[in-house]
Parts: structure tokens; sequence; C-alpha cells
């Protein structure tokens, strides 16, 4: 069971509906597949599921000891399991700040799903507090999305030292397994910027960009992902394949 | 001093539990008879040497047994025979599971005795070959550029 962050401190870089549709694609290929929204603002479960109430969310899975297993549904439109969030977990941070072991609350929980899935995508919010702590600790990587602009920069420096002080603080190495280019339109602004996060971060870049393209948007008014919505538009295709490369 | 992030501190461990401070330290290339050790000393002045081996290119890690989050000061230096002939200058920090540093080194060697950490006030110097190194190159580029701009 490999369990793999969607991260970037920076918002509005498609983190969202990069989880979905990667998670989408991967369950389409016969995986199963676990979705956790991390975010307070519930932007993923209401993609999926839109203003649908549930008797448990995520929050009760951290603070208030419901297994994971009775928090979890299932989406048909999008083929995978979903650990949904709500508002609630806005106030999670000082909730469990008093824990012990507060940093692996999300972990320790995960544990009882082993051998359940093949992978986890952990949707995570933009802020940085103990909630993306959680997810970090209890993943094995991260996938970073961006969009190719000046301060994405600053986007992924905050990231890696973020992974630094959870190696430093807390003893556990998360690795970066990639970059994803979201909203990708062929400038020559966009192509240096991606030049640079190669030669300043080493780090590796997904080969295949996801294109500004209207019918990603469209798709989460349909509840649907966009393989579903409009499967032979360039973003469909773009995030098939980026699926594939992920998982290699 | 650098301040720890509270959101980066182990919850599992009280201030004073032992643990395996790994050691890194980046950027250092050795020469032959050369090693590397970090000089570790806590707050009652307990002063350890760590060697350290590289693992990846330019990569030197060694490791110690600590108490969490207990104040120590640190240096790194390159050690030829008995003899120091590099050496960082004294780090203040905390220690955690990992202390990571970049080899930035004095010239000449310090020689430390044992001391309380808050009783630091070392300033890091230039190293004064950089220094003619750079004004040398300087003195070439302008050179060039009166040369090539009279043809």
């Amino acid at each position: 069971m490999h369990v793999t962050s969607v991260i970037n401190q920076k918002g509005g870089v498609a983190k969202t509906t990069t989880s979905l549709n990667v998670a989408s694609s991967w369950a389409d290929k016969g995986r199963r597949i676990l979705l956790i929204d991390l975010d307070p603002q519930s932007s993923a479960t209401k993609a999926v599921f839109g203003d649908r109430e549930f008797e448990h969310t995520v929050h009760d899975v951290l603070v208030n000891s419901v297994p994971p297993e009775s928090a979890i549904v299932h989406s048909m439109n999008f083929g995978f399991d979903v650990l949904p969030s709500d508002i609630l977990l806005s106030g999670v941070d000082i909730q469990i700040s008093a824990h012990f072991g507060r940093e692996s609350i999300l972990k320790r929980k995960l544990e009882t799903l082993r051998g359940r899935y093949d992978a986890i995508l952990i949707d995570c919010s933009p802020s940085l507090g103990l909630l993306t702590v959680n997810a970090l600790m209890a993943s094995q990587d991260v996938i970073i999305p961006i969009c190719p602009e000046y301060f994405s920069l600053k986007g992924i420096e905050l990231i890696l030292e973020t992974l630094q002080n959870i190696r430093s603080g807390l003893g556990y190495r998360v690795d970066v397994k990639g970059v994803v280019i979201t909203r990708y339109r062929d400038r020559k602004i966009t192509r240096e910027v991606i030049e640079e996060i190669r030669n300043l971060y080493g780090l590796k870049i997904f080969t295949n960009y996801i294109p500004d393209n209207i019918s990603v948007e469209e798709s989460h008014h349909q509840h649907l992902p966009v393989i579903r919505y409009q499967p032979r538009s360039k973003a469909s295709k773009a995030y098939e394949a980026l699926a594939e490369e992920i998982w290699q | 001093m650098r301040r720890n992030n509270p959101l980066f501190v182990d919850s599992t461990k009280f201030s004073g539990d032992g643990i395996r401070t790994l050691f890194e330290l980046s950027g250092l290339v050795l020469y032959e008879g050369e090693r590397v050790v970090a000089r570790v000393t806590d707050k009652n002045g307990h002063e350890q040497i760590v060697p350290l081996h590289e693992t990846e290119r330019h990569i030197f890690v060694g490791s110690i047994y600590l108490k969490h989050q207990e104040e120590i000061t640190y240096l790194f230096a390159v050690k030829s025979g008995e003899g120091v002939l590099f050496e960082t200058a004294l780090i203040q920090g905390r220690a955690s599971y990992l202390i990571a540093s970049e080899w930035k080194p004095l010239r000449p060697a310090v020689t430390h005795t044992t001391f309380k950490p808050k009783a630091l006030n070392i300033e890091i110097e230039p190293l004064p070959e950089f220094e003619a190194q750079k004004k040398s190159l300087m003195n070439a580029v302008q050179a060039m550029e009166s040369y090539f701009a009279e043809l």
C-alpha cells in the first residue's frame, strides 16, 4: 500500500484536480484506490459528492476514534473510495495539539487499511499545520503540482524546507516523487520557470504537462473526472498519461 | 541559534530522552590522509568527537546519542593525523534526529576549549586567499575588456 501526498502550500495550483483525476485514472485501470481529503475546504469531497452530508468524516477518524473503514465512502462516478472531509477539520490542529504522537495519528489510523488498497492519495490543505504534517508522516512520497509562474518557485522552496524539517525534527524521510506542471501554456516564461525548477532544485518533472483546458473545470461541476466527462479532451489524455507516469 | 518550529518536534519524546542524532555535512571534498569529524558539546560542557563517513558524493554522516531537544554546540573539522586543517564556526542548536550543515570552513583553524553554549562569540572571516584570487581575476577581466575595446 503506497501512500502519496499531493501538496503545495501555495493555493490554486490544481492540487485537488490533480488528486481527483490521477486517482480516477488509476481506478480506471482496476487499481484499488483511496483518496483522503485532508483539506478543511473539502474541495475534493464536494467535487466528488456535491453537497452530500456524511455521518463520519476524516475529522472523526482523527479526533473521535472512528475507524477509517466507517467513514470511507465509494464513488461510482470516480471509481475510487473517499475518506471525506468537512469544515470541522479546520479546528483539528487545536484538538490534537496536546495528543501524544500528534504528528502521526493519520499514519497509525491508516495501518488498519493495509492490504485493502493498492495506493492512497492524500489531497493536502495548502496551509502548514498539524494536518499537513500528519499527511506527510503517513506518506512515502509527495507529488507537487505547480502552475509555472514566478511564485511557484517560492512554493517549492517551502515544501522542501518542510520535508527537511520533518526529517530533522521527526526523524522521517519523505521523498519528492516529482513535480506536476498544471494549467500549462506554451510560453517563454513558462518554459523558463520549468527549466529553473529542474536546475535549481534537481527535482524530477513529470513529462506529461496538464494543459490549461476548460473541460477540467466543467468536469467538477458535473461531479465527474475529466477522463469520463470529456475523454477526448487534451486534459483528459494528459491526466491519463500522467497517472501512468506517476504509477511507474 | 535557530529556533525549532514546535510543529516539527517529536511529541512522543520527552525533553531529555535519548535519541540518535545524525550529523550530515555536505559540500566537502577530502584529500588523501584527511578525515572529518564533528565536535559536539552538550550543555554541561561534555565534548564528544563523532567521525563522519562519506555515504554519497561529498556528503559525510555520523551519529551519536544525545538528549532530545537539549541545547548543544557543534563544529566540523577536517583533520590530518592529529592536526586540524580546517574547521567551521561553532554552531548552536538543539539535539534532534538530523543536523544537516554545509561545509563552510574558517581560516586559520581556531583552537576551541570546552565551553558553555551561551559563551560563544566567534565571527566568520572570509578566506584571505579567496579574496586575493577574486581581486586578481577581476584585474585580468578588466585588462581583457580594455584590450578588446581598443581593438
